[in-house]
């Protein structure tokens, strides 16, 4: 029971660091971005790329980060731009995202010749680690750690800096930002790039985790991530993380006291269900209504 | 020195600006008047490069700026204070006001913002308040404080008198008037022409997108009140 | 009546009319502004009802698909209750997740054949009986249209608060719009077994989604009959350009559906558009105004909450 709490809360690291990215580019950009399932996968690709390419796996992982940010602001600065510069409604934008889906999903499974490939994990943390009388996989515990650590370098960047309180402003009116000397398509830009980088953050970990990679495990991941945002409260840093760990720790135990085929089921009853329930999330704030 | 030459600024086809010629002097306050929908806002709108004139020029200092973004034109040295007040609602009164300096060396930032609660003394017990919640007079009088954070020399405000009771509105114009006394331009866009008229030097009256009059406020101050006075 | 076509270009014209019944599907709710995408769930819904019903309690053909219609429908009725009070992204989420905890119930259940699916339902529906029910949904379109119904559905998408306030009843409506495209897609999905003999839960994939998504997009959600032919000129398209590989279609539909989105917004049928191109030789072409840049209005309270 406890070991299983602790498993939770390890798959729900990754979690949270899936819900991260999304929240991220919901709140600034209010897009929900169905693209984001490819950006997890590219970053993976681009690390496994590098270490076949004999890089070293902690450069391997920032150039994998690194590549998911940049498709991320590619497809941003070119559809997406140019949509919101011709104030096309959300709903044109999330079907724009599912386009953007599909090219690179289609593209990903095209050089990787619908296989699955073989993640390798030589230079990952391995092993796990005794916490009393149980154990956590040192893998997790790294993305445990990290997670925690992008929350709060996010919250102290939006909170306490001056680029963070730029970023709230564009995300709050990008219009006004700009009349107040912010840069909103640098800002844009930038939430973008951060939101593709812990895209491909969460890919590199669930791909060392079951060490393999596949063209379509983002899909999966993408849900997750939608369930998680839904559960924290969409645009909420704080409640990604919340939402993440108790996703993590409904899906363990779902497997635990009922199936484990109903686990992934059991993501999209909470989407619906907590939609229907509580639309802000769990732990959301409530939105005001936009006219 | 500002120079707007044959500006016209259109909505599709609706035309809100049909070609206007007017020159804001360094160190002037030129106040705008006309009625609703005279296409006051829209000529600040492309001032700022909010919006992007459909023809006609924009001069700063002899720079073109009439296609710039909004955020290169304040560097340059013009803020435009909106209408409706764009307060960043969710922000606290101080980050607002933080924002607004978000192009100002860090070193002056304190000092500014020191001299703008002198100058809107109300906001300094509101500093920690989201600036969503605070009164209409309060919101003009931080949405002229935020735009002088920036230090710019020309500030172009829309209508500050708007919904303002008539002695909030006489405090915002005090702050105004000594904002004048730092060197600082002002485009005044408004409605209540009697209180523009006690600042300005210069007027021009625009209506259905054209100058239909301009001077000095004295040449043309009498009329304008008697045609407001109807 | 259609025995001069050989079977596969039967089978390929038959494929293409599913489709055209999923479009319609997706054309029922977009025209009351729903942006709905639980479709391939009910498709799986009234696919799996007629087949189990035809497969194990030998029911015949054509009851059976209308069987597996109505099931869907009555799980749209149901969950469309429970979800449509949600508005624009939450709402296209909540459809999303309610499709796919239908595929994903299905094939986690052993009853309905698991991940295996079933095989064995009878093939013998043919490409008349088909354009049949197609023709037949588009006549029931058009007298829709030409309804009151069809006039408050309008009014409905145009402006959800103005219907309101002119009396019309706007989540009923609503509710009737997700019911029709429950009903749509489970008649498809009844068709398309029927058609193949062999269902299994992985065919009603998020890629089978995004196609018809497309296609309900070029179409746009004026004219049902733009719906159709759409979904008949994609189909008869990619036959010609021989795309079925995955790369291909990938980039085809993804491609059109960027395209269009950046292009028409509003999809191929939209009136302001047909105006335009009709009007346009007949006056003096003038240059392009200038849209204002990025007059947006703010989007409301932040929606970055950070404590
Ligand atoms: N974003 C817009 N889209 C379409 N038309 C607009 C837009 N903004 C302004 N207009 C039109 O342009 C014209 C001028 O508007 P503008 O806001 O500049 O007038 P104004 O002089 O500021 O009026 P008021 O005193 O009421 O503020 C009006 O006819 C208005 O309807
Ligand atoms: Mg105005």
């Amino acid at each position: 029971m406890l070991q299983q709490t602790v498993n939770g809360i390890a798959l729900g690291a990754t979690y949270s660091l899936l819900g991260l990215g999304v929240t991220l580019i919901w709140g600034v950009l209010r897009v929900l971005n169905f693209a984001y399932s490819q950006f997890i996968v590219w970053g993976a690709f681009g690390t496994l790329i590098a270490i076949e390419n004999h890089v070293p796996t902690v450069f391997a992982v920032l150039i994998g980060m690194a590549v998911a940010g940049v498709v991320a602001v590619f497809v941003d600065m070119t559809v997406m731009q140019f949509m919101r510069r011709r104030g096309t409604s959300e709903f044109a934008l999330v079907v724009a995202t599912i386009g953007v889906y599909y090219i690179l999903s289609s593209v990903a499974q095209d050089r990787s010749k619908s296989q699955i490939e073989t993640f390798p994990i030589g230079g990952f943390p391995h092993g796990s680690v005794d916490i009393g009388s149980t154990s956590l996989p040192s893998l997790q515990l790294l993305s445990l750690v990290i997670s925690v650590a992008v929350m709060i370098v996010l919250g102290y960047w939006l909170n306490r800096t001056r680029l963070g309180r730029a970023t709230r402003t564009v995300a709050y009116s990008a219009p006004t930002a700009e009349l107040l000397g912010v840069n909103s398509r640098a800002i844009f830009a930038l939430a973008v790039f951060v939101s593709g980088c812990l895209a491909a953050l969460a890919g590199i970990f669930n791909a060392a985790d079951s060490s393999t990679l596949s063209y379509s495990d983002g899909d999966q991941l993408l849900v997750v991530a939608f369930a998680v945002i839904v559960l924290g409260g969409m645009g909420s840093v704080k409640g990604a993380v919340i939402g993440g760990l108790a996703l993590g720790l409904v899906q363990v135990y779902t497997t635990l006291y009922v199936s484990g085929v109903f686990s992934n089921a059991i993501t999209y009853l909470l989407i619906v269900g907590v939609l229907i329930v509580r639309p802000n999330g769990l732990f959301g704030v409530r939105e005001e209504a936009r006219v | 020195m500002l120079v707007l030459e044959n500006l016209e600024v259109r909505y599709g086809k609706i035309r809100a600006l049909r070609g206007v010629s007017l020159t804001v002097p360094d160190h002037a306050v030129v106040a705008v008047l006309g009625p609703n929908g005279a296409g006051k806002s829209s000529m600040l709108k492309a001032i700022s490069g909010t919006v992007r004139p459909f023809a006609g020029r924009i001069l700063w200092n002899g720079t073109d700026i009439s296609r710039m973004a909004p955020h290169k034109i304040l560097r340059l040295g013009i803020a435009h204070v909106p209408e409706g007040r764009a307060m960043i609602a969710p922000l606290t009164v101080e980050e607002n006001l933080q924002m607004g300096a978000y192009i100002t060396p860090r070193s002056e930032i304190d000092d500014m913002q020191d001299r703008m609660l002198e100058l809107f003394p109300p906001l300094k017990a509101r500093l920690s308040t989201t600036a969503g919640s605070l009164s209409g007079g309060e919101q003009q009088m931080l949405a002229i404080a935020r735009g002088l954070m920036s230090k710019p020399k020309l500030i172009a405000i829309d209508e500050p008198s708007m919904g303002l009771a008539p002695a909030v509105a006489n405090d915002v114009l005090a702050a105004l008037a000594a904002i004048v006394q730092t060197g600082t331009s002002v485009l005044l866009v408004e409605q209540n022409a009697a209180l523009a008229l006690r600042l300005a030097h210069d007027v021009v009256v625009i209506g259905h997108g054209e100058v239909q009059a301009a001077g000095t406020s004295e040449e043309l101050g009498h009329d304008i009140l008697a045609a407001y006075v109807e | 009546m259609f025995d001069w076509l050989n079977p596969y270009t039967q089978l390929v014209a038959a494929g293409i009319l599913v489709n055209a019944l999923l479009v319609l599907s997706l054309f029922v709710v977009f025209q009351c502004g729903v942006l709905s995408l639980a479709t391939i769930g009910f498709m799986a819904d009234g696919a799996y009802t007629s087949s189990l019903l035809a497969t194990k309690q030998h029911w015949p053909t054509v009851p059976a698909i209308a069987a597996g219609a109505v099931v869907a429908a009555v799980l749209a009725y149901i969950f469309g209750r429970l979800v449509l009070h949600l508005r624009g992204i939450y709402l296209a989420l909540g459809t999303f997740a309610l499709g796919q905890v239908f595929v994903l119930g299905i094939a986690n259940f052993t009853w309905t054949g698991g991940p295996g699916g079933i095989v064995g339902i009878p093939v013998d529906i043919t490409l008349a009986e088909l354009v049949f029910v197609v023709l037949a949904v588009g006549v029931v379109f058009q007298l829709v249209h030409l309804s009151f119904v069809g006039r408050a559905l309008r009014a409905i998408r145009l402006d959800e608060r103005v219907a309101a306030g002119a009396g019309i009843n706007v989540a009923r409506y609503r509710t009737l719009a997700f019911t029709a495209s429950g009903f749509l897609a489970g008649l498809a999905g009844g068709f398309e077994a029927f058609q193949t003999g062999v269902i299994s839960p992985d065919q009603y994939s998020f890629v089978l989604l995004v196609q018809i998504l497309a296609l309900a997009m070029i179409a746009g959600s004026y004219l049902w009959a733009g719906s159709v032919l759409t979904a008949i000129a994609i189909g008869v398209a990619q036959q010609y350009i021989g795309t079925t590989d995955a790369l291909a279609e990938g980039l085809l539909y993804g491609g059109l559906l960027v395209v269009v989105m950046i292009l028409v917004p509003n999809g191929i049928t939209d009136p302001r558009l047909l105006r335009r191109l009709t009007f346009r030789r007949l006056r003096p072409h003038r240059g392009p105004s200038s849209p204002p840049t990025s007059e947006a209005s703010p989007s409301g309270a932040s929606p970055l909450v950070i404590k």
